[in-house]
Order: structure tokens, then C-alpha cells, then sequence
């Protein structure tokens, strides 16, 4: 296999927009380029999910390098939140050969258009600011209740938050890592949704911490891509290198962009994400 | 409320992951283009040191650094859980670790 010049502008192209989304609202991107990659450039779909799989590490290792320096990455959250996600893909490597996979396309598109619209109706303001202005040191958590307090560049604040209704988290995370398994997502798609709307954790931690678990979770899929040498560099090099550099970017406007804005990038994403995936089911 | 003295660590094993990572990425990519060759042969992990072109061993290189990195992240927390003698913590972590490790092996055989 050769990749010509055109095809790798293009690769980093793909990579850094992935990678700037990916930053901005906590997810891989791998809904996306994945069909990107076996549509677009017409590579093999073993092919397309390992460069997938490494653009979502390279994605969330570059964001969530500066999410957890500022203190935006709840990692007990994401620990906890991480042990259902690695059950789920453990569980969908055992029954992946018992559910059709274009089954479980339409049932995750469903699930993400319900998603997809709560998050453009505007739900979700979540933590309280708590009057300690000038404070900036980051990463503060609390572990009984799950909950922290971040400086929130926007409004030049502290925001402390706690993390409700667990089990919502807990479930969803486990439906996450069952369709990584199944069909070689990272999962953020789901799980910043499930922990802004459905634990009320702020978004922009929502979004961080999703975004240090993707790392995890993917690491797993990633090793047995390697393992089996289904990795082309020459592919998946160019796609982490547009990545890297996009998650920088998306990183750096993080901090400061409004919960309304990344909600809104969120809700159209997952909408989109939702069609191709109903279309891949159905097709 | 206390702050939380891991992240700091964590951080910084991320960022360096990054870096390396990235510039064993950006040394074999423009290996590749200087060199002409555009080749994508898909190499495993034990063409690392030997087989395959020099400029996709770099980048395979990167890949590898960049897949060691969240593992490495987590493990880092785990030690600082523990110095913080935060043992629910650091035992999900360690858990966490464990399912992956479980996973991997499942999914190499």
C-alpha cells in the first residue's frame, strides 16, 4: 500500500480537525474517521480502525496533557467512571460475534440523537461559583461525594460541582465500552452527555475528564491492532500527526469558550455522528 | 476540599508522551517525504527493530509511545493515590489496569 502526497495533506487535514473537535468537546473521533478513512481514502476497514484507534489516543493524551494540568479532569470521576467502561469493552469482545453489528449501529444512532438534542435544548448548566476569585490552583476533588472545583477562565471564578446519580454514569460508561468493543468507538460520544445531563457534572469537566478516559479505553483496542499488524504508520502517522496538532489548538480555546458554545458543538456532532451510524447499520 | 497533588504528575507523564511521541512522529513523517518513499507496509510490534523502512519504524515508534502514554498516566495516579494513602483510589485504578491488561491478553490470543 502507497500513500501519495495528496492523500497525506489530506490525512493531517482530517487529523487536525478531528483533533480540535475532539479537544473542544471530549470526544475521539473515531465515529468519524473511521468512515472518513474507509470512504474518503478507501482503505480497508481493519485499517481505518487502528488509525482510529491511535488518533483517539494521540487526541486525548494532548488534551487532557493541559485538561489535568488546569485542574478540569476529574480523575477519581474518571477512574471510577473507567471501571465500567473497560467491564463494557471486555464484555463486547466476548459477545461480539453474537450481535449483529449493524444492530447495534441503528441502536447507538437512536441513542445519540436522543443525546444529541438534549444537548442542543440547552440542559446542563451545572456547578455553583463559589467566591474565592484570584485562586487559581487547579485540580481540586472531593471523593465522598464525587464532586471538585475548577477556575473557570470564562468567568474568572471558581466552580465546584458534585456528581450526581452515579449509576446513570456508571451505565452509560458500561454502554460505552460495550460499543468501543463492538464497533471500535472511544465512547465520548455517550459519556460527556451522560455526565453533564445526567450526573450534572459542568461541561467542561465533563468534557475533560471524557476526554482523559478515551485515552484509557482505546489503549486497550489499540495493543491488539498492534499485536495482530493491522498498524500501516504510513496511514496512521500523517492522521495522529493532524491530531496532535488540532487537539493542541482545541485545548487551548477550551478553557475559555462558553458551556453553551461546546454544547452546541457537541449536540450538532452527535447528531451527525448519529445519521452515519443508522446509515451504517441500516446499510 | 485539599488539592490534589497527582495531577501535577499526571500532567507531566502526559505532556512528555506527547512530546516524544510527537517528535518520533514528525522525524519519521519527514523522513518518509525526504526520502521519497511513501510505502505503508503494516508493521507489528516486533518490526520496531528490525524490518520494514527506517521512517516507519520512527513512526511506529511514535505510535507506541503515544499508546504507553495513558497507561502510564494511570499508573502515575496510582502512585500518587497511594502516597496520598487514598486506597479506594488507587485500588480502582490498579483495577482499572488490570481489565486492560486481562483485556489485552484476551484479545492477543
Amino acid at each position: 500500500m502507497t500513500v501519495g502526497l495528496l492523500a497525506l495533506v489530506g490525512l493531517v487535514l482530517l487529523g487536525l480537525l478531528s483533533g480540535s473537535l475532539g479537544a473542544l468537546v471530549g470526544i475521539g473521533g473515531g465515529v468519524v474517521i473511521v468512515p472518513a478513512l474507509t470512504i474518503l481514502f478507501g482503505f480497508d476497514i481493519k485499517t481505518a480502525i487502528a488509525a482510529s484507534l491511535v488518533a483517539v489516543v494521540v487526541t486525548s493524551i494532548t488534551a487532557s496533557g493541559r485538561y489535568v494540568r488546569l485542574g478540569l479532569v476529574n480523575t477519581r470521576l474518571a477512574l471510577t467512571l473507567e471501571l465500567a467502561t473497560a467491564l463494557g469493552g471486555l464484555t463486547g469482545g466476548f459477545v461480539g460475534t453474537l450481535v449483529p453489528s449493524g444492530v447495534l449501529s441503528v441502536v447507538f444512532g437512536v441513542l445519540l440523537v436522543v443525546t444529541g438534542i438534549l444537548s442542543l435544548r440547552g440542559r446542563g448548566e451545572h456547578g455553583e461559583q463559589v467566591g474565592v476569585a484570584g485562586v487559581e490552583q487547579a485540580g481540586w476533588e472531593t471523593h465522598r461525594p464525587l464532586g471538585g472545583a475548577f477556575w473557570d477562565e470564562r468567568t474568572g471564578s471558581m466552580v465546584s460541582y458534585t456528581a450526581r446519580r452515579l449509576p446513570i454514569g456508571e451505565g452509560v460508561s458500561f454502554v460505552a465500552g460495550l460499543a468501543s468493543g463492538l464497533l471500535g468507538v472511544g465512547g465520548g460520544v455517550l459519556k460527556v452527555p451522560a455526565m453533564n445531563l445526567g450526573m450534572d457534572v459542568p461541561v467542561k469537566v465533563a468534557a475533560a475528564t471524557s476526554s482523559f478516559m478515551i485515552g484509557v479505553t482505546a489503549t486497550a483496542g489499540l495493543s491488539v491492532y498492534l499485536g495482530r499488524g493491522f498498524v500501516h504508520p504510513g496511514v496512521a502517522a500523517p492522521l495522529a500527526f493532524g491530531v496532535l496538532t488540532g487537539a493542541l489548538i482545541g485545548a487551548r480555546f477550551a478553557g475559555s469558550a462558553s458551556p453553551r458554545a461546546l454544547r452546541t458543538i457537541l449536540g450538532v456532532i452527535l447528531v451527525v455522528v448519529a445519521v452515519v451510524m443508522v446509515v451504517r447499520g441500516v446499510g | 476540599m485539599k488539592q490534589d497533588t497527582g495531577h501535577m504528575l499526571v500532567a507531566a507523564v502526559l505532556r512528555g508522551g506527547v512530546g516524544l511521541g510527537g517528535t518520533l512522529l514528525a522525524v519519521g513523517l519527514v523522513m518518509g517525504i525526504a526520502t521519497g518513499d511513501v510505502s505503508t507496509p503494516a508493521l507489528r510490534l516486533s518490526d520496531l527493530f528490525a524490518g520494514g523502512p527506517l521512517h516507519a519504524r520512527f513512526e511506529l515508534a511514535g505510535i507506541l509511545v503515544c499508546g504507553a502514554t495513558p497507561g502510564a498516566g494511570v499508573l502515575a495516579l496510582i502512585g500518587a493515590r497511594l502516597r496520598e494513602r487514598d486506597w479506594g483510589a488507587a485500588a480502582t485504578a490498579t483495577v482499572v489496569i488490570a481489565i486492560l491488561v486481562v483485556g489485552m491478553i484476551i484479545g492477543h490470543v
